[in-house]
C-alpha cells in the first residue's frame, strides 16, 4: 500500500484549514494595544493590560534612597544620628538552566554618602552569581552562590575591604489571603574569605516574614532576621537582630518608590563591634 | 508492508487514545450554584422560548439551563470534577455537558478547572479555545490565563501562564503577557473565597527577592567589620610620660611612671580594639 497520497492529502488538507484562518489571523504582540474593558469588566475580573516588562533575561535597575539613621558609626547606643544617601545602579541577568535551575548575575555599584561623618563615604563593587534548585512548585528554593565584593572609602581613596562570599541557602514563600499575601521564611550559610584577612568570617542567617499586596500596586512586608557571624581571624563573634519593615508603591511597570524602616541590635563580643541603630528612609527605583 | 506504520494506523490509534482521554473526563452535566449576590436568574430554554426565576444557593444548573446576572450581581458554579465558575455582571453563562464547554454569550466569568479532570473548552463570542487545569479570567473578548494554558481554536496559538489573548476590533487576535501586578484584581477572584489553583509562582509578590533583603549590609561590610573599626577607632597611641618632679622640699627622688596602653583584646595585633566593655 503507498501511504504517500494519503499523508500529502492530510498536509494540504490542513494548509486549506490554516488559510481559512486567515480571517482570524493572531500574532504575538510586543504591543497589544489599550485595553477595551467596560468598568464593570474591570471590577469582575480586574483590569487585563498588557505588561510593557517584556521577557528580556536582562535588566537594569538605578535606585537613590534617603536614608535617616540613629547610629550612623554602628558602635554604641544610638547617639550619632546622620542622613544617609544611598544610590545604588545594577545590571542583572537571570535565565532558567532546564526544569528545575536558575542562573542569575546581578553586578552592583553602589555608594554610601553620609552627610556629617563624611569620612565614612564608601563606594563598592560587588557581582552575585546565584544558582536556584526547585524541584517542585510551592517547594523550597535551594540556591548557591558567590559574591566577590570591593569598597573603597572615600576619604582613604583606596580599598576598605574586599571578600569573596560563598553561600549556600534555602528559602521558602506560601501564599494566601487569594495569593495577595505570602509569609516566608528562609536560611543561609555564608564563608567571606576577606582582604584584610581580620574580616574573614562565617555567617549564619534566618529570615521570617509577612509579605502583602494591600492594593494592586502597593505591597508592604514585615520580616525579622537573625545572623550570626564569627570572624576566623580575629576573636570577634556577633548576634545580630534586625527588625524591618517596607512599604513598596509601584508607580509603574519600571518605577517604583520605597519607605522603609530598620531597628538594628548587634550585639558583638566586642565592646566597639556592639550596636543598637534605628533608621528610616525614602526611596526611588528606576528598573528596566 | 506492515499496516503500524503507516499514518492511518497512527491517525487512527491518536483518534483513539482522545477519546479515550474524553470518556475518561467527566461530563458538565450539571453543576451547583453555590452562591448568589444581588439578581441573578436560572432560566430554561424550551424551544425558542426561555422562562426564568431567581437563582438560590444549592440550585442545580443543568446543560439546557442558563444563569443571567444583572447589574453588581455575581454567581458562583461548582461542579462534580471540582471545577468552579463565577459569573460577573451582567452576564449570560450556560455550559455544554459532553463537550464540557463553558459558555460566554455576555459578561464575564473567571474560572479553575482542576488538572487531569479532561478540560474542557471556553466559547466567549470571539474566542473559542481548549484548556486543561487552567485558572482563568473570561471576557467577551479576552481570555487571560493565570495557570495551564489554552490552545486557541482554530489557529492552534498557545496562550500560556501570564498571558492573555484578545480579539481586537479589526478582527485579529493578539497575545501578550498581561500585568502580573492585576492577576489577582477583580471582585470574581475573591467572591465566594479565594479562587483555588493560583500557582505559587504567581505568589512571589514583586520586589519579593530575600536578596534584597540584607541592603543595608554594605555599610556593616565596610563601617562595623574589624578593619572598619580599626580605621574609624584607631588603638591609642603610647605617649612619652615626663616624670613628675617632686616638691623641693622633699629628699627622695622623682620616679618616672611608665605609661599603661589600654587594655588590648585578644586581636591586639590586628588593630588592637579596645574590648573594655566586654561581651554585651
Amino acid at each position: 500500500m503507498n501511504t504517500r497520497p494519503f499523508l500529502f492529502a492530510a498536509l494540504l488538507s490542513t494548509s486549506l484549514l490554516h488559510a481559512e484562518d486567515g480571517k482570524t489571523y493572531s500574532y504575538r504582540s510586543g504591543r497589544a494595544g489599550v485595553p477595551q474593558q467596560s468598568k464593570q469588566e474591570v471590577e469582575d475580573i480586574g483590569e487585563i493590560s498588557e505588561s510593557t516588562g517584556g521577557s528580556s533575561k536582562w535588566r537594569m535597575n538605578f535606585a537613590t534612597r534617603g536614608q535617616y539613621t540613629s547610629n550612623a558609626a554602628l558602635t554604641g547606643n544610638h547617639g550619632s544620628d546622620d542622613f544617609l544617601f544611598l544610590p545604588t545602579f545594577e545590571v542583572g541577568y537571570h535565565t532558567p538552566l532546564g526544569k528545575h535551575f536558575s542562573f542569575d548575575l546581578s553586578t552592583k555599584i553602589e555608594s554610601a554618602i553620609f552627610g556629617d561623618r563624611s569620612d565614612r563615604s564608601f563606594i563598592g563593587y560587588s557581582a552575585l552569581a546565584t544558582l536556584d534548585y526547585t524541584y517542585k512548585e510551592g517547594l523550597p528554593r535551594a540556591y548557591v552562590s558567590v559574591e566577590p565584593y570591593r569598597y573603597d572609602g572615600f576619604d582613604r581613596g583606596e580599598l576598605a575591604t574586599q571578600a569573596v562570599g560563598f553561600t549556600g541557602g534555602l528559602d521558602w514563600g506560601h501564599g494566601f489571603n487569594a495569593g495577595r499575601s505570602v509569609v516566608f521564611t528562609g536560611s543561609s550559610y555564608s564563608y567571606y574569605l576577606a582582604d584584610p584577612s581580620v574580616d574573614s568570617r562565617t555567617s549564619y542567617r534566618a529570615v521570617g516574614g509577612l509579605a502583602h499586596q494591600i492594593r494592586t500596586n502597593l505591597t508592604g512586608q514585615a520580616y525579622y532576621a537573625y545572623q550570626y557571624t564569627d570572624y576566623a581571624d580575629f576573636a570577634r563573634h556577633d548576634n545580630r537582630h534586625v527588625l524591618a519593615g517596607n512599604l513598596i508603591y509601584q508607580f509603574n511597570e519600571h518605577f517604583f518608590g520605597t519607605m522603609s524602616t530598620t531597628w538594628v541590635n548587634n550585639d558583638s563580643s566586642q565592646a566597639r563591634g556592639s550596636y543598637q541603630s534605628f533608621g528610616g528612609g525614602l526611596g526611588l527605583t528606576l528598573q528596566y | 508492508m506492515s499496516h503500524r506504520n503507516s499514518p492511518a494506523f497512527l491517525a487512527a490509534s491518536l483518534s483513539l487514545l482522545v477519546a479515550g482521554s474524553a470518556l475518561a473526563a467527566t461530563p458538565y452535566t450539571q453543576a451547583t450554584v453555590t452562591r448568589t449576590e444581588n439578581k441573578v436568574s436560572y432560566g430554561t430554554v424550551k424551544g425558542d422560548r426561555s422562562n426564568t426565576r431567581p437563582a438560590e444557593p444549592q440550585d442545580v444548573v443543568k446543560a439546557m439551563n442558563f444563569l443571567l446576572s444583572e447589574s453588581d450581581s455575581r454567581a458562583e458554579l461548582k461542579y462534580d470534577d471540582g471545577t468552579i465558575v463565577r459569573i460577573g455582571q451582567n452576564t449570560i453563562f450556560t455550559f455544554e455537558a459532553n463537550s464540557r464547554t463553558l459558555n460566554l454569550k455576555k459578561g464575564t466569568f473567571v474560572f479553575f478547572i482542576p488538572k487531569g479532570q479532561g478540560g474542557g473548552t471556553i466559547k466567549t463570542p470571539s474566542l473559542t479555545a481548549a484548556i486543561t487545569g487552567t485558572v482563568g479570567k473570561v471576557s467577551e473578548n479576552t481570555i487571560a490565563i493565570l495557570d495551564g494554558e489554552v490552545v486557541l481554536k482554530p489557529s492552534g496559538d498557545v496562550v500560556r501562564a501570564g498571558e492573555f489573548a484578545r480579539r481586537n476590533p479589526d478582527g485579529t487576535i493578539a497575545i501578550g503577557k498581561f500585568d502580573p501586578l492585576k492577576i489577582f484584581d477583580g471582585k470574581l477572584m475573591t467572591f465566594n473565597g479565594p479562587l483555588p489553583g493560583i500557582p505559587e509562582k504567581l505568589l512571589g509578590l514583586p520586589l519579593l527577592d530575600m536578596k534584597n533583603l540584607w541592603d543595608l549590609d554594605s555599610l556593616d561590610r565596610v563601617i562595623n567589620s574589624p578593619s572598619g573599626l580599626q580605621h574609624f577607632f584607631p588603638p591609642a597611641t603610647p605617649r612619652p610620660v615626663k616624670a613628675t618632679p617632686e616638691p623641693r622640699a622633699t629628699p627622695v627622688p622623682a620616679t618616672p611612671v611608665p605609661y599603661t596602653p589600654p587594655s588590648l583584646l585578644q586581636g591586639a595585633g590586628n588593630g588592637g580594639i579596645n574590648n573594655s566593655g566586654g561581651p554585651n
